[in-house]
Parts: structure tokens; sequence; C-alpha cells
């Protein structure tokens, strides 16, 4: 059929066919601009203006748009001359992914091309179709009033962010410290095809995967001839059609941590959602019949749902194949993936010393990544016959070597590609989807598409390790933690990607923060992680940090409540501070051999007092006219707390490179490895790389990632990026600048004046200057060192491995409204005020606080995936998943504490995944503080919240007197 | 991904309702489409896409509204006439159905048929008492919204619900809504949208519907009468209400259960029409 659209004043005449939505037409046609994150028109990425208003394209078919008019991103701006939403995004640091980015631009353009002088709360309304998992909403916001007071000819100030350097921190820096544009920002706010869906080989095929329908089974006969016949079937591969090989889909460095028990199809179903099968076609259509019409016999065996029920006598098994590989304590036969038995100190002696001893049980939700973008994965042979996976991933090299063996290939035959990552929060830390791709590549030699739609996210992809936590807590009366106990029951589903690692962490850092007044910890942390028939869990921003710090810090507030004394103080007069040791540094390191470390900088008591200055905390807390509501005697408002840390790379391990290379014009281009996944990592690097060689941040062309290409990184994960491939890209900077030093004191001393030593030469404002002041340029030397003398390119590699993981320190506030007649929880407002060392860019930094504060907000109040009696995932949709969109969330505050960190040549410290570890603690504190009953278990639904009111008026949490072992007694 | 073979946009009524009618194909008529196309219904051999029908008018006069349906949600909610009509009571319905983008392509007439898209929008239509029109190839028939959820095996196959009749409200009666929900603006567990008549310390009259109590919005009608008259209190209504509410058949699902239910429901009932 043919269809007129007039597209971006272009008139526009189409052949469709009517089933096509108006997003599949767009795309087909090369407005890559027009996104896929949902098929239900939920997430709005895929928003156009139709006549003049934003609408959802994947829920429009094409030929109801015939004859309209479509304005879609690439029309909106160019960046020569962008719109002032696009100029104001770029410029509050609003652009994170930016894989929403071009939606919100046409949402918000709608709306100021109808009201120039919009209120916030019509630009969140407006904006409230299209969720963000980046950015908490806050800074595009703030965006579309900085473009409605400019489009009204004012020229308003750009938000402020908060800072406050702490006296031993000081330093005076030209490019680090500033709130750099992000290098990617303007591209992305005009929709330029940056993503893996934006390739389009010639040749292309759809591929699709057949997901099981039960929970556990066997295969007993599979039968594809009749998808094989179907015209435009290209391949169908089943088990039958594969060798075995057994690998883990956890992205990590080598070797794995965890058990070997995935292969890419299996005789066996684990999950409902499991692989069954591939098929690849010439459409998705043909592909999705042509897995319908697979004949597939299932043997059903019993399956396990409930993580209690896992290491029972007589528990079905759900790994029995021979080619399982354990690691450390995993035991197939008991359903166990990773246990710990970890003690610190004497733990029993402190829990006979203390003069009371607390005991609860927390239990805390399966949670998805929910990234808008879906995985998505395009695999060819080259030239050269070589794999290319151009996929969205944060571990590209991890994919390459994980992957080789799996697909009969040596590493030197693939090469990986990261383009722009439309969102990943661990979900991408994966090998999800690639080999799907490339073992249909290799069927058919020809190129491979696969994505998954919502409904696979939910299904089939991974998620935050759901837990069971009991705490055991020894106090003095006058509040010393003399010993700490923590059990975690923790469910990895189906197969054990990351198991040991994020289960790990949930201790690991949790329970490290409250060594206890007298420096001398008690600490035990026992846990067991087992195999259910759900989805497998996986990596998730806070890598089971926040599973662990509802219990620990919920239990605290508790305890200190029950003692009569302030919760925040006896929280700092328990916690690490700088000069301690880690406590669990020499005793865990994620599977490898732990060395001591030194916590060198810790600003968390400055950060609890500037947050409680930005709160009126003071005046607030323990106020019992405040906590009323005028007129609504059913509401309470409450004040809550929670004091974190995480992380800052894995120590020993990770590892990160980068490349510099010095151009004709002065220029530099930095080759890393690291995986710029939305969050600005290619901008802090190119800082920190244009600080070292005297020039703005515009000649630092940052490139990443490709494993031809870039040096090795790990990828984007442990919060890693900023303090190890930063140091990376200072280690190579430094050698360029020391290149360019040679260069310029020869050039220099030619010019009028005395003999320079290279040592004396500064770089900055683009040259190289001598101490008296003669100079040349960056361009100079480069030419110089190119074409002219002593030929040579001027380049660098560094590379930087950590003996250490600084941890990043923060506090984090909530306040909000109870509804003591139905549960109804309003979250007011959340300020976080974070300790993550010296900060190299206030912008992309806060935006990462605030969309790890939204993040965290959903798992607190709204997010949860549960599951039927037949382990089938209730949840398949962005209406039933609820995140928190832009009119839904409360005032955000952040603010930052910078201390200097030591170990590092500018100071830094994490920020990426502590926004994620204090929200839900905070939010049931407050909660606690409204009502006076204290949530064990997260979401904080109203049904949750009402059910904890009728049970207890007031926390029937007390002291026990007698308590049998831990892990006995759970 | 729907499967389609033909779509129509035919430019009359007549004309939509013939094709409607052909027996064979399995044919829709389409509105703005978002939950056929979201649903990826397989079923789906032929759609009528109404779009060029002139169903898209809002008209207020002392009447009361007519609004066609294929009114765009998002029109529903920019229109002054819909914000000043019952205390702006449907206007703040037809904000909570859907998202910002959603609205500017749901038709009510769609969200009518599919109200688990816009429950609370369809609730405050059943306590404004409207009616809808149904155009079918042999006859035009005007019902009670309330009939058509009360009785849904009947259906509306080959029809075409072209009009939204809403009666005048009096001045003095007070409109009220109440709602749990998992997140603020997301559809709501339970919800209760009430049009309040009171005189003196007295309810005169009280038309109250509810959400998430069944498949359907639905009007509490037993509870109504029982207010009739009735103190004007809070304790009063929710005591009745909770008399009401506790022989109403409740249901668990993933939202919530039916104790939570049974014992939320009668407190928004309270709030909704006892404006405290």
């Amino acid at each position: 059929m043919i269809i007129n659209l007039t597209i971006n004043n272009q008139p526009k005449v189409l052949e469709i066919e009517p089933r096509d939505t108006l997003l599949r037409v767009l795309r087909r046609n090369g407005y890559f601009g027009v996104k896929h994150g949902c098929e239900t028109g939920e997430c709005g990425a895929c928003a156009v203006l139709l006549d003049c208003r934003p609408v959802a394209s994947c829920v429009l078919l094409a030929l109801q748009a015939d004859g309209c008019r479509i304005s879609t991103i690439e029309g909106v701006g160019t960046r020569a001359a962008p719109h002032p939403v696009q100029t104001a995004l770029v410029e509050t640091g609003a652009v994170q992914c930016g894989y929403c980015t071009p939606a919100m631009v046409l949402a918000a353009k709608a709306l100021l091309d109808k009201n120039q002088n919009p209120t916030e709360s019509e630009i969140r309304y407006a904006m409230g179709g299209v969720l963000c998992r980046c950015t908490g909403y806050l800074k595009p916001v703030q965006a579309v009033l900085l473009a409605a007071a400019r489009m009204r000819g004012e020229n308003p100030r750009l938000p402020e962010i908060r800072l406050t350097v702490l006296p031993e921190a000081v330093r005076e820096w030209r490019v680090v410290g500033q709130p750099e544009i992000k290098v990617d920002a303007m591209k992305l706010a005009l929709g330029k095809p940056a993503f893996a869906d934006d390739v389009e080989p010639r040749g292309l095929l759809h591929a699709k995967i057949l997901h099981s329908p039960v929970a556990h089974a066997r295969i007993k006969n599979i039968d594809a001839s009749r998808a094989r016949a179907m015209p435009g079937v290209v391949a169908v591969v089943t088990h039958l059609d594969l060798p075995r090989v057994v690998y883990s889909t956890a992205g990590q460095s080598d070797p794995i941590p965890g058990p070997l028990d995935m292969v890419s199809l299996d005789d066996k179903v684990r999950f409902v959602g499991d692989r069954v099968a591939f098929a690849a076609a010439e459409t998705p259509e043909i592909a999705a019949r042509a897995l319908e019409s697979i004949e597939v016999e299932y043997e059903p065996l019993p399956a396990i749902f409930d993580p209690r029920d896992a290491m029972k006598e007589g528990a079905p098994r759900i790994h029995d194949q021979t080619d399982y590989v354990p690691f450390g304590e995993s035991n197939a036969a008991r359903n166990l993936a990773a246990a710990f038995r970890i003690d610190i100190g004497d733990v029993e002696k402190g829990f006979a010393e203390a003069d009371l001893v607390f005991e609860d049980e927390y239990v805390v939700p399966k949670v998805q990544q929910a990234s808008i973008e879906p995985h998505i994965t395009v695999t060819w042979w080259d030239e050269n016959d070589r794999m290319v996976i151009l996929t969205s991933t944060q571990v590209p090299f991890h994919i390459r070597r994980i992957l080789a063996p799996v697909l009969g290939l040596s590493p030197k035959q693939i090469r990986v590609i990261k383009p722009r990552i439309g969102g990943g929060f661990g979900g991408k830390q994966e090998v999800l989807i690639e080999d799907v791709a490339a073992h249909l590549t290799i069927a058919t030699g020809r190129p491979v598409r696969l994505e998954y739609t919502r409904e696979e996210e939910f299904l089939a992809a991974r998620s935050r390790h759901p837990m069971r936590v009991r705490m055991k807590t020894g106090v003095r009366r006058d509040g010393t933690v003399v010993a700490n106990a923590m059990y975690a029951l923790s469910d990895t589903g189906a197969y054990g990607c990351h198991a040991l690692t994020v289960t790990g962490n949930t201790g690991h850092k949790s329970m490290a923060l409250y060594p206890g007044a007298a420096k001398a910890p008690n600490i035990r942390f026992y846990a067991d992680v087992v195999y259910t028939n759900t989805p497998p869990a996986g990596a998730f921003r806070g890598y089971g940090v926040p599973q662990g710090y509802l219990p620990v810090d919920v239990h605290m507030e508790r305890i200190a409540r029950k003692l009569g004394v302030d919760p925040i103080e006896f929280r700092l007069r328990n916690a690490l501070e700088a000069g301690d040791e880690h406590p669990f540094s020499r005793v865990w390191s994620e599977g490898r051999a732990p060395k001591p470390e030194i916590i060198h900088s810790c600003g968390l008591r400055e950060c609890v007092a500037a947050g409680k200055r930005i709160l009126d905390w003071d005046k607030k807390y323990g106020n019992a006219a405040w906590r009323e509501a005028p007129g609504k005697p059913w509401l309470r408002r409450g004040i809550g707390f929670a004091a974190v840390m995480q992380g800052t790379a894995i120590p020993y391990l990770d590892m990160g490179a980068a490349s510099i290379k010095m151009n004709e014009d002065g220029s530099f281009n930095l080759l890393c490895g690291a995986t710029d996944l939305g969050t600005g990592s290619d901008t802090v690097l190119a800082q920190m790389a244009a600080e070292i060689l005297g020039c703005p941040l515009e000649d630092i062309l940052a490139y990443s990632s490709d494993t031809d290409f870039t040096p090795f990184d790990k990828g984007a994960y442990a919060s890693s990026t900023t303090y190890i491939s930063g140091r990376a890209v200072v280690n190579a900077a430094e050698q360029v600048a020391a290149q360019i030093r040679r260069v310029a004191a020869r050039m220099i001393g030619r010019l009028a004046g005395p003999e320079v030593a290279p040592e004396q030469v500064e770089l900055h404002d683009r040259k190289a200057w001598a101490l008296d002041g003669r100079s040349v340029t960056l361009a100079e030397v480069a030419l110089n060192s190119l074409h002219h003398e002593d030929q040579h390119q001027i380049m660098g590699i560094g590379s930087y491995m950590s003996p250490e993981s600084p941890a990043p320190f923060a506090a984090q506030f909530a306040e909000v409204t109870v509804d003591l007649e139905t549960g109804q929880v309003t979250p007011d407002r959340l300020v976080m005020v974070v300790d993550s060392g010296r900060i190299v860019n206030p912008a992309t930094a806060s935006g990462q606080i605030e969309g790890g504060m939204a993040q965290a907000l959903g798992y607190a109040l709204s997010e949860e995936m549960r599951f039927d009696r037949d382990g089938r995932i209730l949840e398949r949709d962005f209406s039933d998943y609820r995140i928190f969109a832009a009119h839904e969330m409360p005032a955000m505050e952040v603010a930052f504490v910078e201390t200097y960190e030591p170990s590092h040549p500018f100071g830094v410290k994490a920020v990426a995944e502590i926004p994620m570890d204090g929200v839900a603690p905070a939010v049931v504190n407050a909660i606690g503080d409204a009502t006076g009953v204290w949530l064990k278990e997260i979401p904080a639904t109203p049904e949750r919240v009402w059910r904890a009111l009728q049970r207890e008026r007031g926390d029937a949490f007390q002291a026990v007197s007698e308590v049998t072992s831990i892990a006995e007694s759970f | 991904m729907i499967s389609l073979l033909e779509y129509h946009r035919p430019d009359s009524l007549t004309q939509a309702l013939q094709l409607l009618s052909r027996k064979g194909l399995r044919t829709v008529p389409l509105g703005g489409g978002t939950g056929i196309v979201a649903g990826s219904r397989q079923d789906i051999e032929a759609i009528v896409d109404l779009a060029l029908l002139p169903l898209h008018y809002i008209e207020s006069d002392a009447d009361g509204l007519r609004i066609g349906g294929l009114c765009r949600l998002g029109d529903l909610c920019s229109s002054p006439g819909i914000a000043a009509f019952a205390g702006g009571l449907l206007a703040a319905a037809a904000r909570r159905a859907g998202t910002s983008l959603l609205r500017n392509q749901a038709t009510l007439a769609g969200t009518i048929l599919t109200p688990e898209a816009g429950p609370e929008l369809c609730a405050a239509l059943l306590v404004l008492e409207a009616e809808i029109v149904l155009h079918r190839i042999e006859n035009t028939s005007v019902l009670p919204l309330g009939s058509l959820y009360k009785n849904p095996a009947a259906g509306i196959e080959g029809a075409i619900l072209g009009e939204i009749r809403v009666p005048p409200v009096p001045a003095d009666v007070r409109p009220g809504s109440e709602r749990v929900s998992r997140t603020p603006e997301s559809p709501p567990i339970v919800s209760v949208v009430a049009l309040t008549h009171i005189e003196g310390e007295r309810i005169a009259e009280c038309r109250i519907a509810a959400t998430g109590i069944g498949r359907h919005p639905a009007r509490l009608a037993s509870l109504e009468k029982l207010l009739r008259n009735a103190p004007a209190d809070p304790e009063s209504i929710a005591a009745l209400a909770r008399e009401s509410v506790n022989r109403l058949e409740l249901f668990n699902d993933g939202d919530a259960s039916a104790a939570y239910r049974r014992a939320v429901l009668p407190v928004l009932i309270r709030r909704a029409t006892a404006f405290e």
C-alpha cells in the first residue's frame, strides 16, 4: 500500500504493509531518531509529532498517519542551529544515554509551541509520557524551563550544583572539576544515528528466540522441519544443531568467579522464558511464525519458585548436566550456585558481650534494570571473514573472550563494537543475546539483527537478585555495636551469573560500614545463593549492595530508636572513618585473594551535616507538629535517613587502558576501552586528558569502544571507569605530555632566550610554555613532530589496575507522606549528599546521582517482578511494571562534599552506583518515622504498608535475650 | 506485531458500518488504535479506521455535553468546556487515562470500550450518568453507559460508539475522587469517583462509582441507596460504606488482595463524599 506523509516538511510517498506501525516505517526510511523502547506506547521513546501533537508511533499504524504532517527529531534542529530545547538539554547535562532524548525534545517542543511560559508542573505532565531511566527527570525539566525562558527573551542562569570542597581537597584545575558539556550530548539531542539499531547491513536477517512456556522441563523431542521449510526462513537452530560449550553469561574478568552452567541451547529448560530455539528470517514476523511452527515435546519436571525450598531435602535438581563446572562453594546437587561463610573478629564473643541483641528478617524484591533501549545485537561476517558483533553492551572485551569458544572461533576472529548505549545499569554486563545472533550469522552467512521486545526484557533478561536477609546485631547500651551478623538467602534464578559476586557485595559493602566504635569489628556474613526456576538474576546498579543496605540501615535505625539514642549519631559513632582498614579487605575479594585496604578518605560526617542543613532536619525530626497534615488527620509526614558506602572498582583485578594520539592541529584522539553507556565517562576521561595536555575539552576526540581499535578495558561496571580507566588515561596523557615537552623545549630553545629543559615546560591554553613566557602552540609541536624534524608520532598508552577500591560515602535523606488508612506512601523529597572524592564533572556526576535516586525510588516503592504459580512472570510491560515518570517524581536535591582520594591523581572516587543504596532504607525509615511502624519488605506498596500498620502500631521490635546460630535460626 | 490483511478508512458512518458488518473477515473499528496495535491482536484481519468520521466534537449546551466518540483524551483534557463541567471531574479523570502521548491518540470511545485504559474516566462517566450512542447497520440506539458494563457479554460487535452524552449536573452537586495506586499517577489499584448533593446535614443524593472491584468500573447502587438522606458526617458515611462494601464480592490480583480492597474502599468512599 502507498501512503503520503509530510515528514519534516518534506512530502514523502511510502510503500508500506497494512500492519506496519509508524515507528517501523519511519525507521525503515532512515529516521533513526525515532526509537523503539516498548510495544505499548508507554515508554514514549518512539515519540513523533503527528500534526503537531506528540504521539507514540509504536502504537500507531502507518496507515493512520496517511496524509498527516510528521515531525521527527531530524527536523527539529541541526548542529549549527539547534532548537532551544536541544541547546538547553545539552547545557544542563540533561542528556545521559540519550536514547529517550529525542522524544523529550519533541514532547517539550510541542508544549512550548503552544505555551512559552509553562509551569514546572505543566512541563512534567507534558514529559510524563516519556520514561527516562538515566536522569531522574530533574535536569530535563530544568532544561525545558531554561529553553522556555530563553524563548521569551530572558537570560536565566544555569541551575547551580552544590559543591563543598573540603580544605584538604582544594586543587586548581582548568578542565577537571568543570561542568563541561558531555562530548556526545549534542549528537544525541539531535537524534543522530548512534545506537546499535541504527546500523543496517545489506541482506540483514531478523532473529527471534523461542522461549520456554514451562518452568522446568526436559525437551524430549523437537522438530523444526516445518519452520525450516517456511518461505523466508533462512535458518532455525535447536540444541541438536549446536555443540555444547559451557560458559557463564556474566560479563566478568577471567576466570569467571562463578559456575559455568549455561550453553547456548540445551535439552532442558529451567525457567519460563528459557531458550528453546532460534530462527533467522527475512522479516521479524516470518521468524516469529517459524518459531510458532516448531514442535516441541516437553517432559515436565517439578520446579522451585521459592528460594527457601531450593536446598530442602528432595528438592528438584535444576542443574543436573554432567558438564556443570562449579566455582568455589557452588554445589549443583544442592541447587547452590554460591555460598559464603565469612567471620571477622570473634562474633560469638561480641554477642556474649552485648547488652542487647536485636534480630529480624528483611525481604528485598527482584527488580529489572529496564533500560529504555532493549538488548540489541547485529552480527555479520566482515570482508576478512571475521565475526563483527555490534552490540549494546557494557563489556565488549569480555564478550569477545567469553563468546570465542561458544562460537568455535578464536578471539582474533571476533570484533566487538560498542556504539552508544541506551542505558545498561548492569543489565548489559551480560553476554545475553550476542551468541544467538552470531550463531545465526554462522548458520546463514548473512548479517543478523536480534532485538528483545519489552516483554522479552521481563521474560528473559536479567534482574536484581531478590533476597531474604536476616540481621542479628549486638550492642551496648551506650550505642556501641559489638557484633553484627547477616545471613542472606539470595535467589539467582535459573543460572548462576554474578551469583557469588553480587551476593558477596551485599555483605562486603553494607556490613563493612559499621565496624563499631571500638574499631575491633566482629562481623559475620553468611549467605547461600540458590537456583530457582525463575529468570536469572544478574548485575544491576549497586550490585548486591542495595539488597544489603535495606536490612542493615533499617536495622540500625530501629536499634537506635530502641536504645533511645539519636539514629544518625548512632550510625556515625559506629561507622568507618578515614584511616580505618576496610573490615572485609583481609577476608574477601570477589572470589580472589583478599589483601588489606585502608580507607584513605571519608566525608560521611560532612555529608550528614550538609544534608541536615539542606533538609532542615533538626526542625523536623521528632517534631510531632511537623508530622501532621492540616485538615487531613489520616496523613502523617515522616523524615528518614540512611548512611551508605560503595566501592570503586574491584581491587587487584579491574584493569583499564587508553591510548592518546596527537594530530596535526594539536587535537588528540583518545581511544579507550572504557564503555560509556550514557554515564558521561567519555567526557570525564577526556577532561582528565585535556587537563594534563593543556587543551580544552573540545580538542580531545574521545572514542569508545571497539575491540579492534581501542585498548582493553574490563568494561563499565563496579563504579570503576572514572577511577580505573581515568587513571589509565592519565598515564597515557602523561606520556604524551612528556613527548610534547621534549619537542616544545627544543622549539622554544630556538626562540630568543635561553635553552629550556623539557621538565620546565608547562602545558596550558593549547600551548607549551617556558617559565619565562615563551611558548609554541600544540599545533606547532604536532606539525614539527609529524613533518619537520625527528619525525615521530606523539602518542602514549596507559593502563591501570588498582590495589585499592576507595569507598565513596553518602548521606541519603527522604521525606514522605503516609496515608494511615490506605497505606499509600507519597514521596515528597529526596536529598543526597555524596562524598565521591573530587568531582571531575559536576553536571554529569549530579545527573548520575539524580537518576540513581529515581531508579532507587522505584525499588523502594513500586517496582517488583512477580510470578504466578507456574513461574510465569506477571509484569510484562511498563503498564504493570511501574517506574516513576516525570510528573510523579518528588523534589530532588544533590550535593557533593569533595574529599581528596590520594590513590588517584585527581582525587576521585566512584559516583555511579551509590545513589541506588540509600533511598529504600531512607524511605522505609521515613515511613517508620511517620507511623512508628517499620516495613521489613519492599517495595512499600499501599497494601504492604497498610498490612504493616494493621499488624502493629508502634515497632514491636525487641531485643532477644537468647539467639541460636544465625544460619540455623533463619 | 498486529497481523492485518485489510485497512479501510471510510468517510461516512454508513460505509463504516457496512464494512464492519461483513461476514468472513474478522473486522474491528479503530479509533486511536493504541489498544489494538499495542495488543498485537493476531485475530484481527481487517480494520475500519474511523478517523474521517465527524465524531471528534465536544459540544456543550443546556442539555449537557455531547462528545464525539472519536474525541481524543488530550482534547478532553484541554477543553475549557470539559474543565468547567461538574467541577472539573471529567477533565481530572481524563488526565489520568494513559500517558501524555497516549492521550493524544486514544479516543473516548476506545477508552470506554477498554476501561482498563482509563478506569477513573469511565467511573466519572458512570457517576455523570452518561449515555452512549451506538450506531449499527440496522439502527441507532442510546443506552446508559452502566448497562454496557453490567452486561458486557451483549457487546457492541459490529457497532460504532458514536457519541457520549452527559446530562447537566446541578451546580450544588460536589464532585470527589480518591485513589490508591502504586506510583502517584499510575492506574489505580482502587479508586472512587463520586457526585454528592448535600442538603443541610444530610445527603440528598449521592452517586458513587468505583474501580478495582471487578472487571469494569461500577456504580455502587446499593450504597447510594443507603446514603440517600443519611447524615453527611464522615463516620456515618464510613459505616454505611463498610456495610455495603462487605456485601460486595471482591477479588485478589497482583495489585491487591480482596481484604485490602474491602478495607480501603470505604475509606475512599468516605473521603470522596464527605469532603473532609
